[in-house]
C-alpha cells in the first residue's frame, strides 16, 4: 500500500470511528483538537486501524498514537 | 482491500451492514412509522459496530420520549455489574436487546464495585428495582489466586465470593440474576497436564464453571456461558490483553457484538421473545437439487456423499429441535404431491411428514405462505424462523414479514446447522416436561383447524366477505401500481410480459386495446388493486394479452368475476369470442388450467389458444357484488 493509500484508508477510519463530530482530516488533528478522541474513542479507532491494516500494535505504539502524523508514519514505514 | 472470511465475531447468520443504516435510522426518527419499535428492531437486525449500536441506544432513547412508551418493544431494566469497562458493552447492549424485540435500559454500578453494589442496598442498581442483573466477572474480578506458593489457584474461595454477590443482588433488588461462568484462560502453566492437576487456572476454571451450573438453578438464577462462547469464538479472539491492560474492556472489542447478542438473547428468552418455530425450506435447504427438477434419484441425500450427509445434518438439527419442543413446518415452491414425494419416498430422508406441524408447498410467495403457517398454528409472527437457502427469498420474507427471523444460512449447506444454532433463536430459560409435549400440541392444533377450514363450506365462506369489486380502464392515478403489478407478478400471470410505464400509458391511449384495473374490497378493508387485463382488440375477436392478478385473492371467485366482465364488454362491442394463451414459466403454474376451469375450449395443440365463444357464454356464478363507487377514479 502506498503512502497516498494509506493516507486515505486512515481517513476513511477517522471518518468511520468519530462519525457524526465535527472535524476534518488532517496531519494535524491530534487528540487535543478532536473531542471525541478521549481514552474510549483511542481504543475503538486502534480497533478499527488494526482491522483496516489487518495489523497489531503494540502497548507502546498504541501510546505513541497522539495525532494523526505517528500513526501515518507508523503505518507507511510497513504495516 | 481483500475482505476476510466471516468468522463468528462477524454474527455471520445476519444480514450484513446497510450502506444505507446512517439515512435509514435517520428516516425512522424524522417519521416513525406506527410501529417504530419493529422498524427500530429491523434496523438492529444486522451486522452493526459500536458506531451504529450508540446510534440505535440514542434513537430508542429519544423515540421513547417521544412516544411516552417502549412502542411493541418489550421494556427490561438490567442491572450490569461488571468487573470490567462498561461504557461499550451499554450501547451494545441496547442495540442487541433491540434485535430480541427488548427496550432495554441499563444502570451499571461504579467501575470495581460489584460487591458493594450487590450488598449494599442503596447500591446504585440495586436502588433501580432491575428485572434483572447481569453479573459479569471475569477470572481478574474474583479471588482466584491463592498465593504464591502452590497451588497458585483454588476455585472455592472466588465461589463463594460470587455467591455472596448473588445473594446480595437477589435479596436486595429483587431482580433475577444472570450470572456469567469463566472463559477458559488462553494459557497452560505445564501443558496438558494443567487440566489433570488441581491447582492450576485451567483446573481452577473448569471446577468453578461446574460448580456454577449446579448451583444456579438452585437459586434461581440463570447462566450465562461465557465459557462456551469465548470457546466458539476461539480464546485467542476472546482476550486482548493490550484491551484489557489500557481499558479493561470485558473482552476483545470485537467480540463485543457476539458478546451482547449472547447476553441480550437470553434477556429476550427471558421476556418470552424466543422462536417457536422453524419453517423450512426444502430444495436446496433439506436436500440437494431441486426435486421438481431432478427427482427423486436425482436429489443429493445419500449417507457417503459428502453433499448428502450435509443436508441429513441440516434434517438431524431440525429433528434435535423438534424434540426440545421448537415446532417444525416447511414453506416450499413447489407442487404439494412433488414437495412431500421425499419425505414419502426417499429412503436418506431423516425428516417425515408426521415431524412437520404444518406442510405449505404451492407457488405463493412465502411472507404470505408463512403468515398462513403462523395462523394454522396460532403463533405470533415473531415466533418465526425461516431457513431457506436462496436469498431472494430471505430478501423478500425480511422485507414483507420484519418479525420473522431470517438467517443468513452460511455459503455452504454444511454450515448451516452450526449457524443456525449459533444465531440463538431458541434461547431459552429453562426446560420443563411441557416443552417436550409442545411441538406435538403444536402440531395437533394446527390439524385441527386445518379440519375446520376444510369442513367449512366454501360459498359460505366467500359469501360472508362481502366482497365488492370495481372495474375501471387504465387511468394516471392507476398507473404506477399497474406497471408495478404487470413487473413483479410471476405466479398467476398468463403471460408474464412486462411493460413500462409508458408502454402501459401507450396501451390507455391506444383504440386497438381494451384495458382494465380490478380492485377488490371485502370486510376486512381494501385490497387495492387486485389485477390487470389487457386486450388487443380485433373486428371479431378480442385476444387477451395480458391477464394478472395478486395471489392475496385467489381462491375468491375473482377470475369468474373478471372474466364475466370481459364477456359483457367484448359483446357490447361486438366481438364474437375471447382468445387467450398461456405461456409457461417455472412460476406460474397456478394459471396453467385458467381457461380450462373459465370454459373456455381447448386448443388442438399447446400452440394454439383457448377461445370462448361470447353467444354461448353463461356467466360464472360470483360472491361479490360491483362496486361502482369507485371505479374510474381509483386510485393507487
Amino acid at each position: 500500500m502506498n503512502d497516498h493509500a494509506v493516507r486515505a484508508t486512515v481517513a476513511r477510519v477517522f471518518a468511520e470511528v468519530f462519525e457524526g463530530e465535527d472535524f476534518a482530516f488532517s496531519d494535524q488533528l491530534s487528540r487535543e483538537t478532536l473531542k471525541a478522541w478521549d481514552s474510549l474513542g483511542h481504543i475503538r479507532l486502534i480497533g478499527a486501524l488494526e482491522e483496516a491494516f489487518d495489523t497489531r500494535f503494540t502497548i507502546e505504539e498504541i501510546e505513541r498514537f497522539t495525532g494523526v502524523t505517528p500513526i501515518l508514519v507508523r503505518l507507511s514505514a510497513g504495516a | 482491500m481483500p475482505t476476510a472470511p466471516q468468522g463468528p465475531a462477524d454474527l455471520p447468520w445476519l444480514p450484513r451492514l446497510s450502506p444505507q443504516f446512517r439515512a435509514d435510522l435517520a428516516a425512522l426518527e424524522a417519521s416513525p412509522p406506527a410501529d417504530w419499535g419493529l422498524a427500530l428492531r429491523a434496523l438492529a437486525t444486522q451486522h452493526i459496530g459500536l458506531t451504529q449500536a450508540t446510534a440505535l441506544a440514542s434513537s430508542l432513547a429519544r423515540l421513547q420520549q417521544a412516544h411516552g412508551g417502549n412502542g411493541s418493544l418489550t421494556g427490561l431494566r438490567l442491572g450490569l455489574a461488571s468487573n470490567a469497562t462498561v461504557d461499550f458493552l451499554k450501547p451494545m447492549l441496547t442495540a442487541s436487546a433491540l434485535r430480541h424485540g427488548l427496550a432495554l435500559e441499563v444502570i451499571s454500578g461504579d467501575f470495581g464495585q460489584v460487591a458493594q453494589q450487590a450488598m449494599d442496598p442503596q447500591s446504585t442498581i440495586n436502588r433501580a428495582r432491575p428485572d434483572a442483573v447481569l453479573i459479569a466477572v471475569s477470572q481478574a474480578g474474583l479471588p482466584l489466586r491463592a498465593g504464591a506458593a502452590w497451588p497458585p489457584f483454588a476455585a472455592a474461595p472466588a465461589l463463594a465470593e460470587l455467591g455472596a454477590i448473588r445473594d446480595g443482588f437477589r435479596s436486595h433488588s429483587g431482580a433475577l440474576c444472570l450470572v456469567q461462568n469463566l472463559p477458559t484462560p488462553p494459557q497452560l502453566l505445564f501443558g496438558s497436564l494443567d487440566a489433570a492437576t488441581r491447582g492450576t487456572l485451567r483446573a481452577e476454571t473448569t471446577a468453578f464453571n461446574r460448580a456454577l451450573a449446579a448451583d444456579v438453578g438452585k437459586h434461581g438464577d440463570l447462566l450465562i456461558d461465557v465459557e462456551w462462547l469465548a470457546q466458539y469464538l476461539g480464546l485467542t479472539r476472546w482476550y486482548d490483553e493490550r484491551q484489557w491492560h489500557m481499558a479493561r474492556l470485558p473482552c476483545a472489542l470485537a467480540a463485543l457484538p457476539l458478546y451482547a447478542d449472547f447476553v441480550a438473547r437470553a434477556l429476550g428468552a427471558l421476556r418470552g421473545k424466543a422462536r417457536k418455530c422453524l419453517v423450512l425450506d426444502l430444495d436446496n435447504t433439506l436436500w440437494g437439487g431441486v426435486i421438481g427438477d431432478d427427482g427423486l434419484d436425482g436429489i443429493f441425500l445419500n449417507v457417503g456423499d459428502a453433499r448428502g450427509e450435509a443436508f441429513r445434518e441440516i434434517q438431524q438439527t431440525a429433528l434435535d429441535l423438534r424434540s426440545r419442543g421448537v415446532v417444525l413446518a416447511v414453506c416450499s415452491k413447489n407442487d404439494d404431491a412433488t414437495a412431500r414425494a421425499p419425505f414419502r419416498e426417499h429412503p436418506g430422508m431423516l425428516l417425515k411428514e408426521s415431524d412437520i406441524a404444518v406442510f405449505m408447498a404451492n407457488w405463493d410467495d412465502k411472507a404470505t405462505n408463512i403468515e398462513r403457517i403462523a395462523r394454522q398454528l396460532e403463533l405470533g409472527l415473531d415466533a418465526m424462523v425461516l431457513l431457506d437457502d436462496n436469498p431472494a427469498e430471505r430478501a423478500q420474507v425480511r422485507a414483507a414479514l420484519p418479525q420473522v427471523a431470517v438467517p443468513e444460512p452460511g455459503g455452504d449447506p454444511s454450515a448451516y446447522p452450526a449457524q443456525l444454532l449459533a444465531a440463538g433463536y431458541f434461547e431459552s430459560a429453562g426446560f420443563t416436561a411441557e416443552d417436550l409435549a409442545r411441538a406435538a400440541d403444536y402440531q395437533a392444533n394446527a390439524a385441527r383447524a386445518q379440519m375446520l377450514t376444510g369442513a367449512r363450506n366454501l360459498d359460505d365462506f366467500l359469501r360472508t366477505l362481502q366482497m365488492r369489486i370495481a372495474f375501471a380502464p387504465f387511468d394516471l392515478q392507476g398507473r404506477k401500481r399497474i406497471t408495478q403489478l404487470i413487473n413483479k407478478t410471476n405466479q398467476f400471470n398468463v403471460t408474464t410480459p412486462r411493460y413500462t410505464e409508458q408502454q402501459v400509458a401507450g396501451f390507455q391511449e391506444s383504440a386497438h386495446h381494451y384495458t382494465l384495473q380490478v380492485r377488490l374490497t371485502d370486510k376486512f378493508g381494501d385490497n387495492g388493486m387486485i389485477g390487470v387485463v389487457i386486450c388487443e382488440k380485433q373486428p371479431r375477436e378480442w385476444r387477451i394479452d395480458t391477464w394478472l392478478m395478486s395471489c392475496r385473492v385467489l381462491n375468491r371467485g375473482v377470475e369468474q368475476a373478471i372474466c364475466n366482465r370481459l364477456a359483457v364488454d367484448a359483446a357490447a362491442a361486438g366481438a364474437q369470442r375471447l382468445v387467450g394463451t398461456i405461456i409457461p414459466t417455472a412460476r406460474n403454474g397456478i394459471v396453467r388450467d385458467l381457461y380450462q376451469r373459465l370454459g373456455f375450449a381447448q386448443p388442438a395443440s399447446d400452440a394454439q389458444a383457448w377461445t370462448l365463444e361470447l353467444s354461448q357464454y353463461r356467466p360464472h356464478a360470483t360472491w361479490m357484488s360491483p362496486d361502482e363507487t369507485r371505479g374510474a377514479q381509483a386510485s393507487a
